[in-house]
């Protein structure tokens, strides 16, 4: 029984520290503003090579192809507005 | 400058004031390229082995005579060796290439002493390879997820401090402004990993509780490395691959957080609802049983995210390979999720528990979901690392639809099969079991040969994938890029 | 990043000549990214705030979540002790008195099996020429002592049951030395449950009786021999 409490005070701890390190990781991200402005947080991923509102991404030897078919599409609300 | 000093400040990986971003960029892919294409090399070899030990492990299960005589390939050494060398072969090799290019690239900086970190590399997977040897010979242990020799532990925990030590190194010194969510999933999991690997080696192996501890440290350990490891690396790649090539900033960034956060703060509770009906304190089930519900959060806010984000846009996902793989594992993870939660109530668990559903589950999750979200990702970060396009359009599509056809096809047969499987073992009459042990077996046979099948489809992916994948390594200049989507600038291919 | 230590020494990490102009030469010449641009910038014209909201569903079904969590704790938490295993168990009683209600036949099957049949078999026949049967054997529906007896202390050497002689060894279930300790609880309800399974119709056996034969044979440690049990108890 003395064993198992041991254990027990062991697993406890070990919870205990899982739970109060992301607390402290939340505390630090929000006292460096890590939630405010969150637009903005949310463009990071673009820069100067892959810009936001440029697809990225195409099977190989069809980008050309995909890129007019996705043309056409981007056209399509762009004519519904002005009708 | 002393030498310890100066080791510190040479691994600083900032790139030099000045340097316009576009060059750091290039910069940080050139300086990845040896150790990510490494561990997508190590990673590939990995994948066909584990694929080899699934379909051994499945034949058998529906023809038991299938190869055995021999030994080292009796069904209990193949699954387990299946198991290990999927995640800790190709799912780790996978994740650390990713999960480093992807920490590479947001956090503007890259690894110094990329030496070190090869090395490291070299040693985990001959940690893996002695690993799944010892499991084939003999010497497994006879812990769920831990199946190799103990004494390969040490050797793995070393490389994957020498490995991951990189990843918070370069969050460390990232450049400054705003922690996007994927480096929070990464530095999450690089922190999460190595604290539940070392507790469970610890308690289960080299100092073993005594009793139901054990049990309690090996689903919490095999449940975490699931929900703390491979879940927060694919949600990390999906959340910068998504937005990334469709070129739009994800729906609600907020919503993305919260997932996080709820994930971290909660989820190392859920492992427990494993030993539903054991004999361990009832309130620890049900705080299991609460906690894994309650994954229901980061599930639905992480599938509207991604929903809101892909949705008007479907022919940009269909037209970009990597977008088809990663939204394939989005909506994977959605139903996986809500799946695994459901398993978690105790009225669905006296039938799934211990059945084909629970065996279909793990691949939702570890398949359909994260073992297709690295699919996609590779299919995005080998052409930047090595400036040249993939060879062949046609073998990607053959191993989408082989891997989407195989698993879905599988997860049909496992779930339907396992619940089949499951009310026929709860079936009484008078207190007694109507259905023998036989009875259920042979009423499993029709799914057990779906399920090969759909190995059969999952082999023929993985194989046109390795085939594309070497003959990208291989092939030079002949297939240099020529149209220009994956590699702005560099049109001519001039530099290497 | 200005105030970055190691600016001064990685002159050869400076971009070469060749490789970077082409990029800006690419992105200004791709009309795609001029249309994108254009399409941001009509699209930026919206009002936005400074992050969405979460949706109000979302608030309810979160809210809905955690009510549920609290009732199932409430319900499902034995009180938060560590010899709680069942999830039915209710606080002042409840489950546990009506799964407590003691059957001697429900336990001694459970006793059988775990411990007899290998050698007894299930159907209590043994197995002939190895061991002996207990169905309809007067070893067992006979003299009640001279069962615990032999279930207390075990059984050495050759015996003859239903005109057939066997030479094994029965292990001992009483406290004696190499003994497997049982309760006279247990005791009871394995020599009940022989003497009423397989059409044997011999009546129970008592814990009293159990009791006063292990307090009577106290002082032996060793296991019986058939002759020394038959002089004390003569076959009927």
């Amino acid at each position: 029984m003395e064993s198992w409490d041991g254990y027990l005070i062991f697993i406890a701890a070990m919870g205990a520290m899982f739970f109060t390190s992301a607390v402290l990781v939340l505390v630090w991200a929000l006292k460096h503003k890590q939630f405010s402005k969150l637009n903005q947080g949310a463009r990071v991923i673009f820069d100067e090579e892959e810009p936001e509102g440029v697809h990225t991404d195409y099977f190989p030897g069809e980008a050309a192809k995909a890129r007019e078919m996705l043309a056409k599409e981007e056209h399509k609300p762009l004519k519904h507005a002005t009708r | 400058m002393s030498p310890l000093i100066s080791f510190f400040t040479s691994i600083d990986p900032r790139q030099k004031t000045g340097v316009p971003l576009k060059v750091q960029l290039s910069e940080i892919d050139r300086q990845m390229r040896v150790p990510v294409i490494m561990f997508l090399c190590f990673a590939v070899l990995w994948l066909q082995i584990g694929t080899f030990f699934a379909m051994v492990s499945s034949i058998k299960l529906h023809n038991p005579e299938f190869l055995g005589d021999l030994s080292w390939l009796t069904f209990g050494r193949t699954r387990s060796a299946h198991l290990n060398s999927v995640a800790y072969g190709w799912a780790n090799n996978a994740v650390f290439g990713v999960g480093l290019w992807i920490m590479a690239r947001l956090c503007k900086v890259t690894v110094r002493h990329a030496g070190i970190l090869i090395t490291a590399g070299i040693f985990w997977n001959i940690g893996v390879a002695a690993g799944v040897f010892g499991i084939l010979s003999g010497g497994m242990t006879s812990i769920e997820w831990l199946e190799m020799p103990m004494q390969v532990a040490p050797l793995l925990a070393l490389s994957y401090a020498m490995i991951g030590v990189w990843g918070v190194i370069m969050f460390r010194y990232r450049a400054l402004g705003h922690v996007y969510v994927s480096q929070w999933y990464i530095l999450g999991g690089l922190f999460w990993f190595p604290w539940i690997y070392m507790i469970a080696q610890v308690m289960i192996l080299w100092v073993p509780a005594r009793g139901t501890v054990q049990a309690i440290t090996n689903w919490w350990f095999a449940h975490n490395v699931l929900g703390l490891w491979y879940t927060p690396m694919g949600l990390a790649a999906i959340y910068y691959f998504l937005p990334k090539v469709l070129g739009r900033p994800i729906h609600s960034y907020y919503l993305s957080v919260l997932g996080f956060w709820s994930l971290a703060l909660f989820y190392n509770w859920a492992g427990v609802h494993h030993l539903i009906g054991g004999p361990i304190p009832v309130w620890l089930i049900s705080a299991g049983i609460v906690a894994s519900v309650m994954m229901v959060i980061p599930a639905i806010v992480t599938a509207i995210n991604h929903h809101m984000t892909a949705v008007g846009n479907a022919r940009a996902v269909w037209c970009s390979p990597t977008l088809r793989f990663i939204v394939f594992g989005a909506m994977s993870y959605t139903f996986a999720s809500l799946f695994g939660s459901a398993m978690a109530l105790r009225d669905i668990n006296v039938v799934t528990h211990f059945s084909q559903f629970t065996v279909g589950h793990a691949h939702h999750g570890a398949y359909a979901f994260f073992t297709m979200v690295m699919f996609g990702s590779v299919y995005f970060m080998v052409p930047r690392l090595l400036k040249r396009e993939w060879p062949s359009a046609a073998l990607i599509k053959v191993h989408f639809w082989g891997t989407a056809i195989g698993i879905g096809i599988m997860l049909f047969a496992l779930h339907i099969g396992g619940w089949i499987q499951g009310e026929m073992w709860n079936e009484l009459k008078d207190g007694a079991p109507v259905y023998s042990n036989l009875d259920v077996s042979q009423a499993l046979v029709k799914w057990f040969l779906s399920r090969s099948f759909a190995g059969i489809l999952l082999t023929i992916g993985h194989v046109a994938f390795l085939v594309n994948f070497v003959w990208m390594l291989a092939g030079g200049k002949s297939t240099r890029y020529k149209e220009g989507p994956t590699l702005i600038g560099d049109k001519e291919g001039s530099t290497l | 990043m200005s105030d970055h230590p190691n600016s001064d020494h990685k002159p050869d990490r400076l971009p070469n000549e060749r490789g970077f102009d082409p990029h800006e030469e690419a992105a200004y010449a791709d009309d795609t990214l001029h249309r994108v641009h254009q399409q941001l910038q009509r699209e930026k014209e919206e009002p936005t705030e400074g992050f969405s909201p979460i949706p109000i569903f979302l608030l309810f079904l979160f809210g809905g979540l955690v009510f549920w969590a609290g009732i199932y704790m409430a319900n499902n938490s034995g009180e938060f002790r560590p010899d709680i295993y069942n999830p039915e168990w209710k606080p002042g009683g409840g489950g546990n008195e009506t799964a407590a209600a003691w059957d001697p036949i429900k336990r001694g099957d459970r006793l059988f099996r775990n411990n007899c049949a290998a050698c007894h078999q299930a159907d209590g026949n043994g197995v002939p020429g190895s061991f002996p049967p207990l169905a309809s054997s007067p070893w067992v529906v006979g003299d009640e002592a001279r069962l615990v007896k032999i279930l207390l202390r075990g059984l050495q050497g050759p015996i003859e049951v239903m005109g057939t002689t066997y030479n094994g060894a029965m292990p001992s279930y009483g406290d004696n030395s190499g003994g497997a300790g049982w309760s006279d609880r247990d005791i009871h309800a394995i020599a009940t449950y022989i003497r009423q399974s397989w059409g044997n119709g011999a009546p129970p056996v008592s814990e009293e009786t159990v009791a006063a034969v292990r307090a009577e044979i106290a002082d032996r440690d060793k296991a019986w021999t058939a002759p020394e049990l038959l002089e004390m108890h003569p076959m009927e």
